[in-house]
């Protein structure tokens, strides 16, 4: 059953969301992206696509099924969506409810989702079941840091934070593990806060 | 590691800017009034959330992007909301600060902050392979 909470919260984000984040952050990572989106292959799962801000970054040709919570961003994405010089499906669904079946994706992609996924765990565990065996999860995400004074920062402003959008404190690569995940590579691209994330489903 | 002259001068630009702006807020917030003890932790608190506040509204967050700028906008808000406390507390160390020199002392408060931040990044930045 949809996350109604989570959906309305982010259909209330869908508003401002470009006006937030199809700038700065965007032009900043849109080549770390594309350089991880690159390693498209086959049936692709895209975990939250909003607005489609990232559908610029991917390789054209492939076969990608994004989904998303938010109507209201998905509503965005089309004109985007429809840019797009491949398979681009985009379908409002929750990742808590997934009704793929199991092990029908080659790989799963996601970018800055999983600070506001609400229970990041079981969110990957979702994932995980919809991966086919040695199939892998390739992550950009922003999360918590493990640093003095970084992680006392993001510790204080996440109850702020949350309320509008995302957890700034989440241990993403350890909710990897916990869901199950073997953690291939994490790279670091700023402090250790933004970060890329390789992960693969057990044989 | 980022290398585009807009992005560092930007992150230079925003920590600067938000260290001027949350210290001389602090100076209005703050006075001899306060006790010291509670002076300290409650200016670094509201420095770290103005220093973000402010990285959001001036419009730092659209230009030159998400975590690379609230993080450091909380840094440097928290030692500058605790400096602008400090002069309108009138501590003697900084008692002669008038706000021409606040701006300038704030301004290298902030490219510091910046800086440390960046060469932070540098030495956390990088591949970790689990083989």
């Amino acid at each position: 059953m949809t996350d109604l909470v989570t959906k309305k919260k982010w259909d209330k984000a869908a508003k401002n969301f470009d006006f937030m984040a199809a700038k700065g952050p965007e032009r900043r990572w849109a080549g770390f992206k594309k350089e991880l989106f690159s390693n498209m292959d086959g049936k692709v799962l895209f975990l939250a696509v909003g607005t489609g801000l990232d559908i610029q970054n991917f390789p054209s040709g492939k076969d990608i099924t994004g989904i998303d919570i938010s109507s209201a961003m998905l509503e965005k994405a089309k004109n985007r969506a429809d840019t797009y010089e491949g398979n681009l499906d985009l379908i409002e669904m929750d990742v808590h409810d997934m009704p793929f079946e199991d092990n029908s994706f080659d790989q799963v992609y996601t970018s800055c989702t999983f600070c506001s996924v609400p229970n990041p765990v079981k969110g990957l565990e979702s994932l995980k079941r919809v991966l086919k065996p040695g199939g892998e999860i390739r992550m950009f995400e922003h999360t918590g840091s493990k640093f003095f004074p970084f992680n006392l920062l993001m510790d204080i402003m996440t109850p702020l934070s949350k309320k509008v959008g995302p957890d700034m404190n989440r241990n993403t690569v350890g909710n990897v593990e916990l869901a199950g995940f073997e953690v291939l590579e994490v790279d670091n691209l700023f402090l250790d806060v933004v970060k890329t994330i390789t992960a693969r489903k057990p044989l | 590691m980022e290398t585009r002259i807009f992005f560092l001068l930007g992150d230079l630009f925003s920590c600067m800017l938000v260290a001027i702006a949350t210290a001389v807020i602090g100076t209005l917030i703050f006075s001899a009034a306060w006790p010291m003890p509670l002076l300290m932790p409650v200016s670094m608190m509201l420095g770290m959330i103005l220093g973000l506040l402010i990285a959001v509204l001036a419009g730092l967050i659209y230009f030159f992007g998400a975590m690379e700028v609230m993080v450091p906008a909380m840094v440097t808000g928290m030692f500058a909301g605790m400096f602008g406390a400090l002069v309108a507390a009138g501590v003697e160390s900084v008692a002669d600060i008038n706000y021409l020199k606040l701006v300038i002392q704030c301004a290298l408060l902030g490219l510091g902050v910046s800086l440390v931040i960046r060469v932070y990044s540098m030495l956390l930045s990088g591949k970790k392979v689990n083989s």
